[in-house]
């Protein structure tokens, strides 16, 4: 079944496994009141009231990070939430967080929301989050995802948009990451963007192996 | 240009303190070394000066100068001046035709730019920017007074955060709805209660941070499942004061719109409805769809609408009279505020009142033509 590394296919799950795999991260100077009915609900959820382990958040640890604007990061980043999820979306663009807040109005914090790949406002209902989470979860463990991801971060960089999801397809299937730089070599030229797209490829790797545990 | 400061004025004449010579003559030589007896004269009609020279003050800023009027008389200074300044003879029948002229002419200048005045107040008025000047006016103060919103806001989100803990721990997971369903009384009107507090909340978080009405973020989505959504909310209200709420007609149209913002308009009619309709009562909500745009209408019973209210409703700040009477709470912000958006889309609410009194009140309908997505 979780022969990810023999056929070259992208490993499918349903979602009620996905979630007993996945790990999630509320980075929220408050209290989450839905933490436990996550908890029940099967997930794995950690809570940090402000940043305690920055590598994990640059390694693509988590699957799902659920940051609040206010409150958080004052040590690292005098925009608090902003400053962390762009320094997020510097070192690892796969990395999918929800922005969370009750200041949902001010032009101030339109960056942040953004930025991140779902919003969500602290009053809503839990069934709202999990239905969030569920859906970026799905996206975390599909395939298109991160070919979305690389077309992103590479950009207008090549002529043929086609060809480079492809590619990308390939060298993740293929567990190649070198083969996408090699493609990109003459077309990219900086090498920054090109440790970036690697960089994705790796963690699409890396989700995928989770199936073979 | 004022007339008194064309070049083709006749006269010599002072503007403030500035002397400008008239196209016919310049003014008399002992003007130069007088004492400015003319410009401290408050008298009026045509006087003379100790040289001999007549003046005119026009107002208090104004006045013609530096001539010299034909008359039966003259006194020894005016014979002088006269003899040094042969050019700059006017007869009365002469200076009075100037003065008519420059009185007709200056009563259709200020005509002219009261005209003006009045239509750039109107282009002005007409457009977003007085809406966007006025509230980046009252900002600062809005934004003191309301600071306490944010707090609110906070204890809100926490009460409905409370509640759906309540909600899923005791009726197992699942849909709001359905758990609501099982739930006490109490604990679905709390629920209902904090949405409702959530929105009346975000409405008023538009006055802090009128930006977001003025950078709008625009998508496509069905207006009927967006004003639905309000009805739920506000139904659970509705049912407590004993009024009843229907909807009727139906729209599958879209429209291209800042939801959030948009969902001001549904959402001021219902708290209107629910602050004025009294006990037993009903209220409707009415869809209409057409070819080119949908009709969201509100009717309810409320007090009455003077006449020259019907614009006034919708500026910031100022609640019907009779409204006030029926009920001192109100802040008189959402009308405009709701009005502010529909002309953002180009469109306008529009207040319809039945002249008849009923037991209820009087019949009132708010309704905008929101333009449907091609």
């Amino acid at each position: 079944m979780f022969d990810f590394f023999k056929r070259n296919d992208w490993p499918t799950k349903p979602l009620e496994e996905i979630r007993k795999r996945a790990r999630l991260l509320v980075i929220d100077d408050e209290n989450f009141i839905y933490k436990d009915l996550f908890t029940r609900d099967g997930y794995v959820i950690d809570k940090w009231d402000d940043v305690e382990d920055l590598p994990k958040l640059e390694e693509n640890y988590y699957d799902v990070i659920l940051l609040d604007v206010q409150g958080v990061g004052k040590q690292l980043s005098a925009e608090q939430g902003l400053g962390i999820l762009q320094h997020i979306r510097k070192t690892t663009p796969a990395q999918i967080v929800i922005a969370f807040s009750n200041a949902d109005y001010s032009l101030r914090y339109q960056d942040f929301f953004k930025l991140a790949d779902a919003t969500l406002s602290k009053g809503a209902d839990y069934v709202e989050f999990k239905r969030t989470v569920d859906q970026l979860l799905l996206q975390r463990f599909s395939l298109g995802f991160y070919v979305a991801k690389v077309s992103f971060v590479i950009g207008g960089a090549v002529d043929d948009p086609e060809r480079l999801e492809k590619e990308t397809r390939k060298a993740i299937l293929r567990k190649k990451p070198g083969n996408l730089k090699k493609y990109l070599a003459d077309k990219v030229f900086d090498p920054k963007t090109l440790d970036l797209a690697v960089g994705i490829i790796e963690i699409a790797i890396k989700v995928a192996s989770v199936w073979k545990s | 240009m004022e007339i008194l400061d064309s070049p083709f004025f006749p006269l010599p004449r002072i503007i403030g303190q500035k002397r400008l010579p008239g196209y016919r003559f310049d003014w008399a030589s002992q003007c130069d070394r007088c004492d400015k007896q003319c410009e401290l004269s408050n008298a009026s009609g045509i006087s003379v000066c100790s040289y001999g020279v007549n003046f005119q003050r026009i107002n208090k800023n104004q006045l013609l100068f530096g001539f010299l009027v034909q008359g039966a008389t003259a006194s020894a200074a005016q014979k002088k001046a006269f003899r040094l300044n042969p050019h700059n003879k006017i007869s009365s029948t002469e200076l009075q035709r100037v003065i008519t002229v420059l009185n007709e002419t200056r009563i259709s200048f200020i005509d002219d730019i009261e005209r003006k005045k009045k239509e750039i107040i109107q282009e002005y008025k007409d457009t977003n920017a007085f809406k966007k000047d006025l509230l980046e006016l009252l900002k600062p103060e809005i934004q003191q007074n309301l600071a306490f919103l944010h707090d609110y806001k906070q204890f809100v989100s926490r009460v409905k955060q409370n509640i759906n803990v309540v909600l899923q721990t005791r009726y197992g997971s699942g849909e709001i709805e359905s758990l609501l369903a099982k739930a006490y009384p109490a604990e679905v009107a709390i629920y209902w209660a904090s949405l409702l507090m959530t929105e009346k909340l975000n409405t008023a978080f538009l006055l802090i941070h009128p930006e977001k009405l003025l950078s709008p973020n625009k998508t496509v989505f069905r207006l009927h499942g967006m004003v639905l959504k309000y009805v739920k909310i506000y139904n659970a209200s509705f049912v407590e004061k004993g009024i009843r709420l229907e909807v009727t007609g139906e729209s599958f149209a879209e429209i291209r719109a800042d939801s959030s913002a948009l969902g001001v308009i549904p959402q001021t009619f219902l708290d209107n409805a629910l602050k004025y309709a009294p006990r037993e009562s009903k209220v409707t909500v009415e869809f209409k769809e057409y070819k080119d745009f949908i009709i969201l209408a509100v009717t309810s019973y409320g007090p009455k609408i003077e006449a020259d209210e019907k614009e006034k409703i919708f500026e910031l700040f100022y609640r019907g009279r009779n409204a006030l009477k029926e009920q001192e709470e109100g802040a008189g912000f959402g009308l405009h505020l709701a009005q502010f958006v529909a002309k953002s889309i180009g469109s306008e609410i529009v207040v319809h009142q039945d002249s008849l009194k009923t037991r209820f009140g009087y019949e009132t309908t708010f309704s905008i033509r929101f333009p449907r997505e091609e």
